[in-house]
C-alpha cells in the first residue's frame, strides 16, 4: 500500500495565537516558531507537543486583553491635552485676535488712515515693534506687539511710549489695551488726533533711565473707509 | 509583541510633551519659587532696576516687602506667596528721591481678597537731621463703621528708609499727615494729606 504523502499544516497554525498581547502568547510563538524549523510539513511527522496543545487551549479561554489600562490611560490623557491645547489654538488664529473689533471701534469715529510700520525698538531685554499706525479725527492709535525675554511677571508698561510730532510737543495718551499671548503680548495704544499736515512722528521710549526713539515717516498711505 | 511596546513607550512621550506644552500655554508655570525670584522678575518685566535692596522686610509667612533704591529712585516691592510660588504684587515702581527736599514719600494700598491686602506708606529720607518720621492715620473699619486713629514712628537708619506697613483687613486707610523730626523731637520737615 503506497503511503500517501500530504502537506498539511500542524493544527496549531490555525490559531491566532498572535493576538493575545500577553507572556503566553510570546511563550506559544516562540515555541511554533522552533516546531517548524525542526518539522516539514510534507513528512507529515509532527510531534504532537504536549504543552503546546495544552498552552493553545489554555490561551483560547483567556479573554482577549489586547487592551490594556495603560494605553486607555494615555490615549485618554492624548486626547484630552490635545482637544484643550485646540482651544488655546484658536484664539490665536490671525482672524480671532480681536483687532478686527478694535478697527471696527476706530471706524466708528469716521475715516480711518492706516499705515503700515513694522519699526521694532529694543526695551532691555524684550522687543517692541510698532506694527501699524491708525489715524482718526477724534485719536490716534498704534497697534503693537511685544515679545518678552522672560513672559512673566507685569505687562508692558505703556505709559512708558510717547508720541511726539515734528516739534517735539506731546500727543497725550489716552489709554491701551492689550492681550497677552505665551511670547509676550500685543495691544493697542490711543492717543490724541494728528494735527493736519504731520507727517513725521517720533515715537520716543522714555522710562526711568531707559530711552529709545522711532522716526516715523507717514508717506506710504494705506487708506481704509 | 516588541513593537506594541515601542509604541506604548512612544504614546507616554506624547503625553508628556503635550503637557509640558499645555503647562507653558495656560501660564501654569509662572511665577518664582523665592521672594527674591520673584522680586527680580517684578524689577525685570517693569523695566527698572535691578535696585540694590537696602531692607527686606518680612510681613507675615506668605508677603514680602523688598526696600530698595535705584539711581535717583527708591521703592518697596511687595511679593506673595500663593501655592507655593511667589508673585509680584504691587509697588515695583520706582519713586523720586528729590534730593532738594528733606523726604520723598509714596504709598501703595492694596485691598484685594478676603485676607486683604497691604496697606503700605513709604519713602526715603534726603535730610540727614531727620532720625524720626511719624505718620498719622485713620483707619476705617467698613463693617463697624468705626474709625481709628493712630500716629507710628520709625527710627531712621543708614538705608535712609522707611516702611509703615498694615493688613487692610476690610479698612479703609486715610493717611493724614507725615512728619520728619529731628535728635530733639523738633519738626523739620510736616506734609498734610488730608
Amino acid at each position: 500500500m503506497l503511503k500517501q504523502s500530504v502537506c498539511v499544516d500542524p493544527p496549531w497554525l490555525f490559531f491566532d495565537f498572535q493576538r493575545q498581547n500577553n507572556a503566553l502568547g510570546d511563550r506559544i510563538f516562540h515555541r511554533v516558531k522552533r516546531l517548524e524549523r525542526k518539522n516539514d510539513r510534507c513528512t507529515g511527522n509532527w510531534v504532537a507537543d504536549k504543552w503546546l496543545l495544552r498552552s493553545l487551549m489554555k490561551l483560547r479561554s483567556m479573554p482577549l486583553k489586547n487592551v490594556t489600562v495603560g494605553m486607555i490611560a494615555r490615549r485618554l490623557l492624548i486626547f484630552v491635552f490635545a482637544t484643550l491645547l485646540l482651544f488655546q489654538l484658536v484664539d490665536w488664529l490671525p482672524w480671532r485676535d480681536g483687532n478686527r473689533l478694535m478697527i471696527a471701534d476706530l471706524k466708528n469715529d469716521g475715516r480711518v488712515t492706516a499705515y503700515p510700520v513694522n519699526r521694532k525698538l529694543n526695551m532691555d531685554d524684550d522687543t517692541f515693534t510698532l506694527k501699524e499706525l491708525y489715524t482718526t479725527s477724534k485719536r490716534t492709535a498704534i497697534r503693537y506687539s511685544f515679545r518678552k525675554k522672560v513672559r512673566d511677571g507685569w505687562s508692558f508698561p505703556t505709559a512708558s511710549v510717547k508720541l511726539l510730532n515734528a516739534s517735539g510737543k506731546e500727543l497725550v495718551q489716552h489709554g491701551a489695551s492689550s492681550t497677552g499671548v505665551p511670547w509676550g503680548e500685543n495691544g493697542w495704544i490711543y492717543f490724541d488726533p494728528l494735527p493736519a499736515g504731520i507727517n513725521k512722528l517720533t515715537l520716543r521710549y522714555d522710562w526711568y533711565d531707559r530711552q529709545g526713539e522711532l522716526l516715523i515717516l507717514l508717506e506710504k498711505e494705506e487708506s481704509t473707509e | 509583541m516588541k513593537i506594541s511596546r515601542l509604541g506604548g513607550v512612544l504614546e507616554w512621550c506624547a503625553v508628556l510633551i503635550l503637557f509640558m506644552i499645555l503647562l507653558w500655554v495656560s501660564g501654569l508655570d509662572r511665577g518664582s519659587f523665592t521672594a527674591q525670584g520673584a522680586h527680580e522678575l517684578s524689577e525685570r518685566s517693569y523695566h527698572y532696576g535691578p535696585s540694590k535692596v537696602v531692607r527686606k522686610v518680612q510681613v507675615d509667612q506668605d508677603t514680602v516687602v523688598f526696600l530698595g533704591t535705584y539711581k535717583q529712585w527708591f521703592s518697596a516691592d511687595t511679593v506673595t506667596r500663593s501655592h507655593l510660588k511667589w508673585h509680584p504684587s504691587g509697588g515695583v515702581a520706582g519713586v523720586p528721591k528729590n534730593p532738594e527736599k528733606p523726604l520723598a514719600y509714596s504709598w501703595d494700598i492694596n485691598s484685594t481678597g478676603s485676607d486683604g491686602g497691604l496697606a503700605k506708606f513709604y519713602g526715603y529720607v534726603n535730610d540727614p537731621d531727620i532720625v524720626t518720621v511719624e505718620l498719622d492715620v485713620v483707619m476705617e473699619d467698613r463693617s463697624s463703621n468705626t474709625a481709628t486713629s493712630g500716629s507710628e514712628r520709625q527710627s531712621i537708619s543708614d538705608d535712609h528708609m522707611f516702611l509703615f506697613v498694615w493688613k487692610t483687613e476690610g479698612r479703609d486707610f486715610r493717611w493724614q499727615s507725615i512728619k520728619g523730626l529731628d535728635r530733639e523731637g523738633k519738626v523739620r520737615y510736616e506734609n498734610k494729606l488730608q
